[in-house]
C-alpha cells in the first residue's frame, strides 16, 4: 500500500520536474519521430528486396517493430531515468540516502522518476501491433490478452536485466555506459529471432533473452506463438526478477560508499 | 620554433599517457563500449539471411558480410562521445578550471579519443579479420585500397569529432546538448549506412544522402575499401570529406569563441 | 543508546604507479593495499548525550559514522544502536536514526523542499497530523518560513542545509548522526545550525553524534568529545579533560606600560606572539600562578590574563605529535 502511495507521489514529482524543463518536450517528440521513421526505413529497405524476413511477412514484421517500440518507450520512460542514474548515485555517494530509508532500496532506485514524454512511443507501437494483427489474424480477444501477458513478462525481464547491469555500478564505478551493452543486444529485437543464424539465436534466447522480450509478444499478437515459448517467457521473467533482486541485495551488502 | 615543437610533443605524450592510465583504470567500460558497437554485426546477420537464397539489390551474402564488418571497423575507429563530458563541464562550471590552463580543452578531449582508438587496435582488426575469413568475405576487399581506407577513416574521424565537439559546445546556450546527440545518432546510423547499404535505396535518396556529412562518416570509407569507387568518385568523396571537415572545424571555432564570451559574461 | 566494541574496518584499495608503464602494469596485475580505516574502537554513548567526534581528514570519522548507521559493514567488532545491529538495516532501526551529511543532499534539486518532505512522509509512513506538527515545529525552530516552497536550487547554501536538516528529522529519529553539518556555511548560519541541534536535543532528548571541522561546533555543543586519528581512538572524555591532558600549558596574555625586549620575556616562558606593548607566553600549567606573580613583580604590567590554549591548537598539536612519532617509527 505504502509503495503505491509512493508511486503516486513519485509520478507527481516527475510531472512537476518535466514541466520545469519544457524544452525537453520538443526534442523528445522529434527523437520519437526519428526513431519511428528510421525503423520503418529499415523495414522498407528490406521488403523492397525481399518478401519475408526469417519467415515473417511485412505486417508481421511491422507488428514486431511495434513491440520493439513499446519496449523502447518502457526503457525511456521507466528504466533510463531511474536505473540509469544509479552509477551517479554511487559515484557521488548519494546512494547512502537511499540505503538509509526504511523501504526496499531496489524499489526506491527503480521507480523514482518517469520521463512521461516518451510514453507516446508506446502508443505508436501499440498502433503498429494493432495494424499487424488486423492484417494477419484479426483483433481476437484471446491473442490480445496473450500478447498483453507476454508484453508484461517481457517488461519484467527487461527491467531485471537492466537492474542487474546497472547494479554492477557498485563495483565498477564508471559504468554509466553499461546500458549500452544491453542496447547492443536489444536492437536485435527489431527483427524476428528466426532471421539470425543458429548460434546467434542461441545467444539471444538463452543468454540475453531478447527473443522472449520482443519476438514472443509479437508472435502472440500475430498468432504465431506456441505454448513452450509462452511458458518459457513467464518462467524467464520470474527467474530474472528473482535473480535481479538477489544480485541487488548482494551488491548492497558489498557496497562501500565513495568516501569511506 | 624547435623548442615549441618539443614542448608540444612532450605535452602530447603526457596527455596521452595520463588518459591511457584512466582508461586502464576503467578497462571494463572499454570492453563494454566495444561490444556496444555491434549493431552493424546484427544488421549483417539479418541481411546475410535475406541474401541466403540469392543476391539482394546486387549484394550477395558475402558482400553484406564484407560491408557490415567494414562498417563495424569504421565505427570503432571513429568512436566519439565528446558531447556528454563537454556539455557537463560547461553546465557545471568545471570548464572554468580547465580554462585556467594554457591549453585549449579541445586537445584534452582529442587525447581521450585517440587513446580509445589505440585501445581498440589489438582487438578490433583481429576480430574483423576473423569475421571476414569465417564469412568468406575477405576476397571482397580491395587490399590495394587500404591506404585510402585509412585516409578516409581519418577524414571521417575529423568530421565526426568536430561535429560532436560543436554540438557539445551548444551547452553554452542550452542544457539540451545531450538530447540533440540522440537525434544526431539516429540520422547518422541511417544516412551513414550502418543499418543497410545506402545503394539499396532509390537513386534520388542516394544522391541526397551523398550531400550530407553522414555518408562520409561510414558509407564512403566502406565503399573505398570495397574498391567500388572510380577515380572520379574517389576524388569527389575525399573532396567532400575535406569540405565537411573544414565546415565543422569552422563551426567549432566559431561556437567556442562565442560560447566563451557568453560564459565569461554570465560568470558561471 | 550507542554501544561500540572493538569496531574495526579494513578495506583494500588498488594502487597504481604513475605514468605509462604504471598503467600498463596495472592492466595485467593490480596491487592492493590494505587500509586500516578504523582500528579497534570501543565506546558507549548514553541516551540524550551530544558527543563531538574530532579528527583530521581521513582519520576514520565518516567511516565510523557509516558503520553506526548501517551503510558500511564492520570488518570485526560489535555495534549496537538503540538496541539494533545497524548492518542488518531493519525497518525499525532505520526509522530510529538519521544521518545528515553536510556535503551531500537528499532534497530534489529542481523541486521545492516541501515536495521532498512529502516523499519522506510517505517513505517513513508518517500520519498526516504528526507530519503537520513536525513540519510546524521544524519550521519554527529552523526559521524555514517561506523557504519550503522555493525550488531547492534557488536556495542559498545555508538555507539548503536547514531544509536538509528538517527533511532528515521529519520522522522524529532518536539518534542523530551529523557529519560536518556546518561545512561551508557562514558564521551566522553555523550558529543557527548549532542552536538548532542544541534545541532539538533538549526538546526531544535525542542522542547526537557530530563530526565537524569547526571547533566552535564542538565547544558549543558537546561536553564530551572523542578524538580519532589514523583509525584509533586517542581520547574519549570531557572536553575540559582533553585540554588538561593534552595541553600541559596555559596562555598568559600580557600588556605592558613600556615596551619590553624579546630577550627579557623569553626568561619567563615560551614566547608566542609579541608586539611593542603586548605579548603571549605559554607557561606550564603548574607554574602559571608563580610565573604571573614574578611577571607582575618584575615588569611594568598594565594588564595580565590567564587563558586556556585554544582548542584548535591543542588538537593540532596532538595530531602533529602523533604524526612525528609515526614518522620517527618509519
Amino acid at each position: 500500500m505504502r509503495y503505491f502511495a509512493l508511486l503516486r507521489i513519485f509520478m507527481a514529482n516527475s510531472l512537476q520536474l518535466e514541466l520545469e524543463y519544457r524544452a525537453n518536450l520538443l526534442i523528445d517528440f522529434v527523437s520519437s519521430l526519428l526513431g519511428f521513421a528510421s525503423g520503418l526505413v529499415v523495414i522498407y529497405a528490406m521488403f523492397n528486396h525481399a518478401t519475408a524476413i526469417g519467415g515473417w511477412s511485412l505486417p508481421e514484421a511491422i507488428a514486431l517493430f511495434g513491440v520493439f517500440m513499446i519496449f523502447e518507450a518502457f526503457i525511456e520512460v521507466f528504466l533510463y531515468p531511474n536505473l540509469g542514474k544509479l552509477p551517479d548515485y554511487v559515484r557521488t555517494g548519494n546512494m547512502d540516502f537511499t540505503l538509509l530509508k526504511p523501504l526496499s532500496s531496489q524499489f526506491l532506485v527503480s521507480f523514482r522518476y518517469f520521463n512521461i514524454w516518451r510514453a507516446p512511443d508506446a502508443i505508436v507501437g501499440l498502433a503498429l501491433v494493432g495494424y499487424g494483427m488486423i492484417e494477419t489474424g484479426g483483433l481476437r480477444p484471446a491473442s490480445i490478452l496473450l500478447a498483453a501477458v507476454m508484453l508484461l513478462a517481457g517488461a519484467v525481464t527487461t527491467y531485471a536485466i537492466w537492474c542487474m547491469l546497472t547494479t554492477t555500478a557498485f563495483w565498477w564505478v564508471r559504468v554509466s555506459n553499461v546500458m549500452e551493452l544491453f542496447n547492443a543486444f536489444f536492437v536485435a529485437g527489431r527483427f524476428p529471432i528466426t532471421a539470425f543464424p543458429t548460434w546467434v539465436r542461441v545467444i539471444l534466447t538463452f543468454i540475453v533473452p531478447i527473443a522472449f522480450i520482443t519476438t514472443v509478444p509479437a508472435s502472440a499478437a500475430v498468432g504465431r506463438l506456441d505454448w513452450p515459448m509462452a511458458l518459457g517467457s513467464l518462467a524467464i521473467a520470474g527467474g530474472f526478477l528473482l535473480l535481479s533482486h538477489l544480485f541487488w541485495r548482494w551488491a548492497v551488502a558489498n557496497y562501500t560508499s565513495a568516501s569511506s | 620554433m624547435k623548442t615549441t615543437l618539443i614542448r608540444r610533443l612532450r605535452l602530447a605524450r603526457v596527455l596521452l599517457s595520463v588518459t591511457l592510465a584512466a582508461f586502464i583504470e576503467y578497462r571494463a567500460e572499454v570492453l563494454i563500449w566495444m561490444i556496444a558497437g555491434t549493431l552493424p554485426l546484427i544488421m549483417m546477420f539479418i541481411w546475410m539471411g535475406l541474401a541466403a537464397n540469392g543476391p539482394v539489390g546486387g549484394y550477395a551474402a558475402a558482400d553484406f558480410a564484407a560491408y557490415f564488418l567494414l562498417v563495424f571497423i569504421v565505427r570503432q575507429f571513429t568512436v566519439c562521445w565528446v558531447v556528454q563530458p563537454l556539455s557537463r563541464e560547461i553546465r557545471l562550471g568545471e570548464m572554468s578550471a580547465r580554462l585556467m590552463r594554457p591549453l585549449d580543452p579541445y586537445w584534452v578531449h582529442v587525447a581521450d579519443h585517440i587513446i580509445a582508438l589505440v585501445m581498440r587496435f589489438p582487438i578490433v582488426p583481429p576480430v574483423v579479420l576473423l569475421g571476414l575469413v569465417l564469412t568468406g568475405a575477405l576476397a571482397k576487399l580491395s587490399i590495394a585500397a587500404s591506404p585510402l581506407f585509412l585516409l578516409a577513416i581519418a577524414g571521417a574521424w575529423l568530421i565526426r569529432f568536430n561535429m560532436h565537439y560543436s554540438l557539445g559546445l551548444v551547452a553554452f546556450w542550452t542544457d539540451q546538448a545531450t538530447s540533440f546527440e540522440g537525434l544526431l545518432f539516429t540520422i547518422y546510423m541511417v544516412f551513414g549506412g550502418a543499418l543497410f547499404p545506402i545503394d539499396l535505396l532509390p537513386p534520388t535518396a542516394q544522391e541526397v544522402i551523398a550531400l550530407t556529412p553522414f555518408h562520409y562518416l561510414i558509407g564512403f570509407p566502406v565503399d573505398v575499401m570495397l574498391g567500388k569507387l572510380s577515380g572520379i568518385e574517389l576524388l569527389r568523396g575525399f573532396g567532400m570529406q575535406m569540405l565537411w571537415t573544414l565546415v565543422f572545424i569552422g563551426t567549432r571555432q566559431l561556437a567556442w569563441r562565442n560560447g566563451l564570451k557568453r560564459y565569461s559574461a554570465v560568470g558561471a | 543508546m550507542i554501544s561500540v566494541r572493538h569496531l574495526t574496518k579494513h578495506y583494500q584499495v588498488h594502487e597504481k604507479q604513475e605514468g605509462f608503464l604504471g598503467s600498463l602494469r596495472a592492466l595485467f596485475h593490480r596491487e592492493y593495499k590494505a587500509v586500516k580505516a578504523v582500528e579497534d574502537i570501543s565506546f558507549e554513548i548514553a541516551p540524550g548525550e551530544i558527543v563531538g567526534f574530532l579528527g583530521p581528514n581521513g582519520a576514520g570519522k565518516t567511516t565510523t559514522l557509516k558503520m553506526l548507521s548501517g551503510l558500511l559493514h564492520p570488518t570485526s567488532g560489535e555495534v549496537t544502536v538503540a538496541g539494533f545491529t545497524p548492518k542488518r538495516r531493519q525497518r525499525e532501526f532505520l526509522t530510529t536514526i538519521t544521518l545528515v551529511m553536510g556535503q551531500k543532499q537528499q532534497l530534489i534539486w529542481d523541486l521545492p523542499a516541501a515536495d521532498s518532505f512529502l516523499v519522506n512522509q510517505a517513505i517513513y509512513d508518517i500520519p498526516d497530523d504528526v507530519y503537520r506538527r513536525r513540519v510546524g515545529e521544524l519550521t519554527e525552530m529552523l526559521g524555514l518560513g517561506g523557504l519550503l516552497n522555493k525550488q531547492v536550487r534557488k536556495l542559498s547554501l545555508g538555507e539548503r542545509m536547514k531544509c536538509e536538516l528538517a527533511a532528515a528529522l521529519l520522522h522524529g529519529p532518536k539518534v542523530l548522526f551529523l557529519d560536518e553539518p556546518t561545512i561551508g556555511l557562514d558564521v551566522n548560519m553555523q550558529q543557527a545550525v548549532r542552536d538548532f541541534v542544541a534545541g532539538y536535543n533538549e526538546r526531544h532528548g535525542a542522542t547526537v553524534l557530530l563530526t565537524s571541522h569547526y571547533m566552535a561546533d564542538v565547544t558549543a555543543l558537546c561536553r564530551r568529545v572523542m578524538v580519532i586519528d589514523s583509525g584509533q581512538l586517542i581520547f574519549d572524555g570531557d572536553l575540559s579533560n582533553l585540554v588538561e591532558q593534552t595541553a600541559p600549558q596555559k596562555l598568559l596574555k600580557l600588556e605592558f606600560r613600556v615596551p619590553q625586549s624579546e630577550a627579557v620575556l623569553r626568561g619567563y616562558g615560551e614566547l608566542r606572539d609579541r608586539s611593542e606593548l603586548r605579548a603571549e607566553l605559554r607557561v606550564a600549567r603548574d607554574r602559571v600562578t608563580e610565573t604571573a606573580a614574578r611577571l607582575l613583580n618584575d615588569l611594568p604590567i598594565a594588564d595580565i590574563g590567564i587563558e586556556e590554549v585554544p582548542i584548535e591548537e591543542i588538537i593540532g598539536q596532538v595530531f602533529r605529535g602523533r604524526q612525528a612519532v609515526r614518522d620517527a617509527a618509519k
